[in-house]
């Protein structure tokens, strides 16, 4: 009871490129805020991808979980930004490279 | 059945912490003075009226509730019984829960005394815990995805709540970062699956997973990077190798007690995460997970047992000490077999309540000796053993659970993963799991020789310790006694 899924292949295509985006720049960016917005981009894809099946299946699930992925996202950024104001009053930068006093 | 046996009932456990960090909140809004002594005993209303509303929920025969089919009540109602999975299984887990967390809220409140932000983090723990007991009960992505950021964040924020630390704040960041990875990746996967399946609950997804899916098509690939996607997120939840490297920065970062906690609450809720998620959804293609996770089993059971031996911080030992104490868990997660419908899910049930109460135990004991001397370095605890017989021989047992020596809990626990793993055939990963820990005997004997063996350069006198505190510690030592001798306690 496969849906068909040939007909809005393409859509998928977009999501998974703006995921993937978010990726290379969660995994190469040195700027902790570059990162942050990482995790955005990645999340909105997702929601985009959420969207686009929920329209196509006719159910509400995939909208009602866009909501709650929206809010989270807000809460996620509002504790990140706030650990790194921390970070940026005591070592006076944001970059990754000098967050390095705990490896051994 | 009326609202209440069906509503009220089975969320208690959960609502008591909701309740009591809503009162913590309306009692750090008045700042009274006054009031500072009943913020304490406010915050351990939540756990102990949990462990009070579990038993209750014992006693009224729940087992009907997962019976109980969606149809004829309000459609919130019927939602509600659809994506919340509750059984007698379930409720082992939050007795477990709930215990842990009330020895957790001791040793916070013992340890942060002076600390104004003390309510703050008993707010936070309080809600923490409430979304562990959502996690285990999950039946919907959507309630997985959720209790899972109720219980991210706070933690987030409570490894860097010693602000003016730069370890902490770091830790936070690490933490942060690598935890928020991995909840984008789980909600990939969770959008993978809802666009092949078009709905969110486990049973249906279930269903659809049980016609063939592979191959080169859209739907195939779909499947195969959902679940592949899934063993990488809860990997990084769980400090799988190789996703492990947050762990010990984050562990030996965060404040002593919250390292307790996170090291075994967080990991006991994550575990309940993965039962749910691996055997509860995703059970029809478990050809394509086994082999995976048991391959990243072995993996984290040498990568922690190796970086354990060079350690000589205790905290950072004891983390890696969890990373290959997950490994062994793993294995017991692949191995679980199924008798009728039910999961044979007490052995793993009882090695990770044997863990957490190690865990806490261990951290509970570092945190009274940091908080005289401000070091948890190895050396600080040479000769404790004679200084501080009552501690040093709870120290003994805890770590010698760890280690999986016979009389202790920790053998029996490690006996019946290894047995059980054998039974289904992973032979294999059962030899190198005992080659691992046989390598784990070593680190854990020379925190035995720093107690017992060696002349302390300096005695430390600890002064001050809290009497329930020490009570607490010999609790969790006394249960690596009790439940090697009585493991039907635990539901074996």
């Amino acid at each position: 009871m496969n849906f068909p899924l040939s007909m809005t292949y393409w859509s998928h295509f977009v999501s998974v490129a703006m995921f993937a985006l978010g990726l290379l720049g969660f995994l190469l960016r040195k700027n902790t805020i570059v990162v942050l917005m990482c995790i955005e981009l990645m999340l909105n894809a997702v929601n985009l991808l959420l969207i686009e099946t929920s329209m196509r299946t006719n159910t509400p699930e995939g909208i009602i979980l866009v909501v709650f992925v929206v809010t989270v996202a807000a809460a996620e950024v509002a504790v990140g930004l706030g650990i790194v104001l921390n970070l940026y009053r005591m070592k006076g930068t944001v970059n990754l490279d000098h967050f390095k006093s705990l490896q051994g | 059945m009326s609202l209440l046996d069906l509503f009220l009932i089975p969320v208690s456990p959960v609502a008591s912490f909701v309740i009591a960090g809503l009162l913590l909140i309306v009692l750090q809004c008045i700042r009274s003075p006054k009031l500072k002594g009943i913020t304490k005993i406010v915050a351990l209303l939540g756990p102990l009226g949990s462990l009070l509303a579990t038993w209750n929920l014992f006693k009224s025969q729940p087992l009907a509730y997962s019976l109980v089919t969606a149809g004829s009540y309000e459609a919130w109602l019927n939602e509600f019984i659809l994506s919340y999975h509750l059984d007698s299984t379930t409720m082992i887990w939050y007795w477990a829960i709930g215990a842990i967390a009330s020895i957790s809220f001791i040793f916070v409140e013992a340890y942060f005394k002076d600390l104004e932000e003390l309510p703050e983090i008993l707010i936070l723990l309080e809600f923490i815990a409430a979304a562990m007991m959502l996690l285990v009960s999950a039946n919907n992505l959507l309630m997985v995805f959720m209790a899972l950021e109720l219980m991210s964040l706070p933690t987030y924020v409570l490894v860097g709540v010693e602000r003016e630390k730069h370890f902490g704040a770091e830790a936070s960041l690490k933490y942060f970062l690598f935890g928020s990875f991995a909840t984008v990746l789980l909600l990939f996967s969770i959008a993978l699956l809802y666009a092949y399946t078009g709905t969110l609950q486990f049973s249906q997804i279930s269903n659809f997973l049980m016609v063939p899916v592979g191959g080169t098509n859209p739907a195939g690939i779909m499947v195969m990077a959902a679940s592949a996607l899934f063993i990488i997120a809860v990997g990084f939840k769980l400090g799988l190798a190789p996703f492990h490297m947050w762990l010990p920065d984050a562990y030996e970062g965060a404040a002593t007690p919250i390292t307790g906690f996170m090291g075994s609450a967080i990991k006991l809720a994550g575990f309940g995460m993965a039962l749910r998620l691996w055997w509860g959804m995703l059970a029809p293609i478990s050809a394509h997970w086994v082999a995976i996770l048991g391959s990243l089993s072995v993996v984290t059971m040498f990568v922690g047992n190796l970086g354990a031996l060079r350690q000589r911080n205790l905290k950072r030992l004891f983390a890696y000490s969890s990373i290959s104490h997950a490994g062994y868990l793993v294995l017991g997660l692949i191995s679980i077999s199924k008798t009728g419908t039910q999961l044979d899910t007490q052995n793993l049930f009882y090695y990770l309540v044997v863990y957490g109460f190690m865990f806490l135990g261990v951290f509970g004991i570092l945190g009274l000796i940091e908080k005289q001397t401000g070091s948890t370095d190895i050396s600080t605890f040479e000769g404790i053993g004679f200084s501080h017989p009552l501690l040093g021989a709870c120290l003994a047992i805890l770590v010698l659970s760890a280690a999986g020596i016979p009389p202790t809990a920790g053998f029996l626990g490690k006996y019946l993963l290894f047995a059980d793993a054998v039974r289904t055939g992973h032979v294999w990963l059962v030899v190198l799991a005992v080659l691992s820990s046989v390598i784990g005997v070593f680190y854990y004997l020379r925190v035995l020789v720093a107690l017992y063996m060696t002349e302390p350069s300096q005695r430390i006198i600890l002064s001050s310790q809290s009497r329930i505190v020490v009570w607490s510690v010999i609790a969790c030592a006394f249960c690596m006694i009790f439940f090697s001798f009585f493991p039907q306690r635990l539901g074996i």
